[in-house]
Order: C-alpha cells, then structure tokens, then sequence
C-alpha cells in the first residue's frame, strides 16, 4: 500500500484535471474522495441505461469525470455498443456463415405465398364490400331518402292544405262561427255613423278596399266596425242598426276563402235558430250577412 | 411509391432477407428448427401486417422487428429460470481492471475507440468479432444482454420473464456489458484491421 494515496489522475492522462500542479492535485483527491470510485462508476453507468440515473448522481458522474477519462470512456463505449446490438438483426447476415436449409427455403416461400394469396383474396372481398358502402353509393342512398322523406313530408303537407282548405271552403263552419259571434255582441273596433269613415279604417288598417254594399243596407245607420281572425283569414265586421234596434251583421271576407259561393242574385240563404244568413260574392270578397229574422226580410235587403 | 403486389413481395422476402432473419433467430435460439420456425412466424405475420407497413423503414428493419417480437414470445413460452452460476463465474473477472482502492488500473482502464461508429456498421468482420464476443458469454447472461440491448425490451418484462429480480438483472447486464466491451476492445478495436486501423 503506498504511502501517498492512489492517484486516479495522473499527469499526462487526458482527464481535463491531472495532478500538474498543486491546485489540480488537492482538487483531483477531493473529487476522488467525494465522488463515486470508478468500480462503482461503472456499475452505476450500465445501470444508467436502464433506468434514469437521480440528478445528484448525473452532477457527480460529471464532476468524476473531470479526474477520469476512463469513466467516461466506458460511458461513451456502452451507448456505442448498444447502437451497434440494436442494428445487429439488420447485419447478421454478415455475421456468421449459417445457411438457411433448402428445404426451410421452400417451405417459407410456399407458406409465405399461400397465405399472401389468402390475404389478397381477403382484401379483394374486403374492397367489393367496401364499395358497396362507399361514399358515391352511400350519397346516392342518402339522396333516395331524402327524396322520400321530402316526399312524404310533401304529401302531407298537401294533405293537411287540402284540409285546410277543405276547411276554409266549408261555408257551414264560417257562418256558424260568424253567428255564434254575432250573439254575444261583439265589441267594434271604429264607432262611427258615417260609412265611408268604416270603410276607409277596413281599407287602411286591413286592406280590406272594394266592398259592395247592398243599397238597402246603406241605408241603414251604420253602428261601427271590426276585424277578426278566421281560420287563417281577415275577416271584416260592418254592423248596422236595424229600424227596430236590432243589429245587422255583414261580415266580409277575402274571395279566395270561399271561391264557389254564387253572386248577390242567387244567394244561399240558411238559418239558424232565430238567425238567417244569406252568403254570396263578388269578383274580390265573400260576404255573409246575418240577422235576426226571416228570410224573407233578408232577402229584401239584398235586393236591388 | 405504390407497394408491390404482396404475393410478389412476400416471396422476395424470403429470397433477400431470409438468410439474415435465419441467422439472427439462430444466433438467439441456437436450434435450427426452433430459427426456421421463428422465420416462418415472421415472415406470416408480415404478410397479415402488410397494410401497416408504411416504408418509414427499410423492409429488412421492418421485419428484423418482427422478427425479435418473435424471439421475445420465444422466450416467454419457455418461462426459463435463470441460475446464477454464471454470474458467479464472471463474478471476479475483471477485478484486475481496478486497483484496491476502486479506480481504473491506469494501464487497464478503457482504450479509446477511434472506430467511427457509422463506418464499423459497414464492415462485416466487426458483425463477425461481436457474434464472437456474444457467443462467449453465458448462455443466460447472453439471453439478458441480447434482449435488453438488442429487442429493447424494458428491464422490468425481462424480470418478469426470467424470474428475476432487478439487482440481478442489473448485476447480469453490467458483467455482460463489461466482458463485450473487453472482447471487442481486444478483438476488434485494438487490432490493427479493427477500429484503430
């Protein structure tokens, strides 16, 4: 055992600290002492590359390396050998002179075939099925059901105008909504005794212009005027006074609500408990006048 | 580039790579029958992952890979126990490489590689030297060492396949590292067809 202790770093190694001078030499043996020595260095070093190595020992493992070249020789010559094992596989046709048997050859190449024509019948199959679903088709699929729900929707739509208009065209239910409107005496919009002034509120605040008025309910007193909703359409509400203080109703509504009713000479007339209604019309409205009466009386109104 | 047809390539595959893969599967197996099946397998499985490959690498690493997933299932079906007789056997080995105290003999201590790594990778009589180097470790420390730093396969799967515990590994994979590093250093690097030429 010599006296001076062991000297991990001698002058003239290529460690970045040789003892060169005293400095070097008192920092060399500090290191020495506080680092890992170079057996357990190297331990740690080929465990480094299986699991991370802390950070005080990668602070240390570089200050060692200050005294000791070969430590970091090893380090450098480990990673180098793992390179080369990783690509050993690729060249291992260079590394010995085993022949592979014909007859492994043969079988290779035979199942290897066989089973690539399988997997090429597979994916040929795979490919006609996938076609079926691809995207020209599927957008072709997607276009048939929406031209059938369209259609469907189309024909119910038609359905439910048809109704509609089955509805609207259905005299009967207007002239029972009318009168049943006209029992509870309804509250007028526009009070006024002078026609012409109902007549321009209908046709500026509702558009309703062009009505006919039969002579003889001209010249009744006019009392005042509303408008109301009926099945989708405006209906306009003139009331007169009647000489025996009783109110006539003459509601007017747009042609096309009930297109088949016949012209003021053939009116339909109908009653209703004590009520009678005549309904007719002309070139742009449908009229339906109610009163408390017979027919007669209602009839003298309407004519000329 | 449009992928050859897979019959075609698949019996191109035997032709270029089949020598490789045999002697690799050889190499880790050491039985014949045992390499020619392995190849089979890797070759098959190639042709079902065909679709997959997407030429990120050459064909041969491509099916190298396969090839060592195969070796490492290998291994796993035959769940071998590891006995530690040879790591006793390489236990003192290089117990000269230090002096008392723990630090590198001066004239012992690791030489300096001058290899270009890139350039050895292009030399087949290195392939031959760490073949050489390989077969001289014990079986099981070879078995360790090759699917550690060869088929990459973690640390702990290695312990889990071999029965082992961490320090062992640890222990087998430093002994084995350090009787390649001295192989090759002898026996390649410090040889005047080697590196240092």
């Amino acid at each position: 055992m010599p006296e001076e202790p062991y000297n991990p770093s001698p002058i003239g190694n290529p460690s970045v600290l040789a003892r060169r001078n005293w400095w070097q030499t008192k920092l060399v043996i500090f290191i020495g002492k506080h680092t890992p020595k170079c057996r357990e260095m190297v331990r740690i070093l080929s465990k480094s590359l299986d699991e991370p190595m802390p950070l005080a020992m990668r602070i240390k493992k570089r200050i060692h390396y200050l005294i000791c070249c070969w430590c970091q020789r090893y380090e450098e010559q480990l990673l180098y050998m793992r390179k080369t094992a990783r690509a050993f596989a690729e060249h291992a046709d260079e590394s010995s002179n085993a022949v592979v048997p014909d007859e492994a050859k043969g079988r290779w190449k035979e199942v290897v075939s066989a089973s690539a024509r399988v997997m090429q019948g597979w994916s040929e199959k795979m490919e006609i099925a996938g076609r079926k679903f691809e995207r020209p088709h599927l957008m072709w699929t997607r276009a048939l059901l929406l031209t059938t729900i369209t259609a469907i929707v189309a024909v119910g739509f038609v359905i439910a105008w048809t109704n509609l208009v089955r509805q609207k065209a259905s005299l009967t239910d207007f002239r029972d909504e009318m009168i049943s409107f006209a029992k509870v005496d309804p509250t007028l919009e526009m009070r006024s005794s002078d026609l012409s002034e109902l007549m321009t509120w209908l046709a500026t605040t509702h558009a309703m212009s062009g009505i006919t008025i039969p002579e003889k309910v001209k010249s009744m007193e006019p009392v005042g005027c509303r408008t109301l909703r009926f099945r989708g359409n405006d209906v306009g509400l003139i009331c007169f006074r009647r000489s025996n203080g009783r109110r006539l109703h003459l509601f007017v509504a747009d042609r096309s609500a009930f297109p088949r009713l016949p012209s003021r000479n053939y009116a339909e007339f109908l009653a209703q408990g004590e009520w009678m209604t005549a309904a007719w019309a002309d070139r742009e409205h449908t009229y339906l006048m109610a009163i408390q009466s017979d027919q007669p009386v209602l009839q003298s109104l309407l004519s000329l | 580039m449009n992928k050859p047809d897979l019959q075609t390539a698949a019996e191109h595959w035997v032709d270029d790579h089949g020598e490789c893969l045999y002697r690799f599967a050889l190499m880790r197996v050491r039985n014949q029958d045992v390499a020619e099946d392995l190849v089979q397998d890797t070759f098959l499985a190639a042709v079902r992952g065909y679709e997959k490959f997407g030429g990120r690498s050459s064909e041969r690493s491509w099916l190298c890979g396969i090839l060592k997933n195969k070796i490492v299932d290998h291994f796993r079906k035959l769940g071998r126990e590891t006995s530690f007789t040879d790591v006793e056997f390489l236990s003192d080995e290089f117990s000269e490489k230090f002096v008392s105290v723990g630090f590198w003999n001066h004239d012992k201590g690791p030489h300096e590689w001058k290899a270009e790594a890139d350039q050895v990778m292009h030399r087949s009589e290195f392939w031959q030297t760490m073949r050489d180097c390989l077969a001289k470790l014990p079986q099981k420390v070879r078995d360790v060492f090759t699917m550690r730093e060869m088929d990459d396969v973690p640390s702990k799967e290695i312990c889990a396949l071999l029965s082992i515990t961490d320090s062992n590994l640890w222990v087998m994979l430093h002994r084995a590292r350090m009787a390649l590093r001295e192989c090759l250093e002898m026996n390649w690097f410090d040889q005047p067809a080697g590196g240092n030429a």
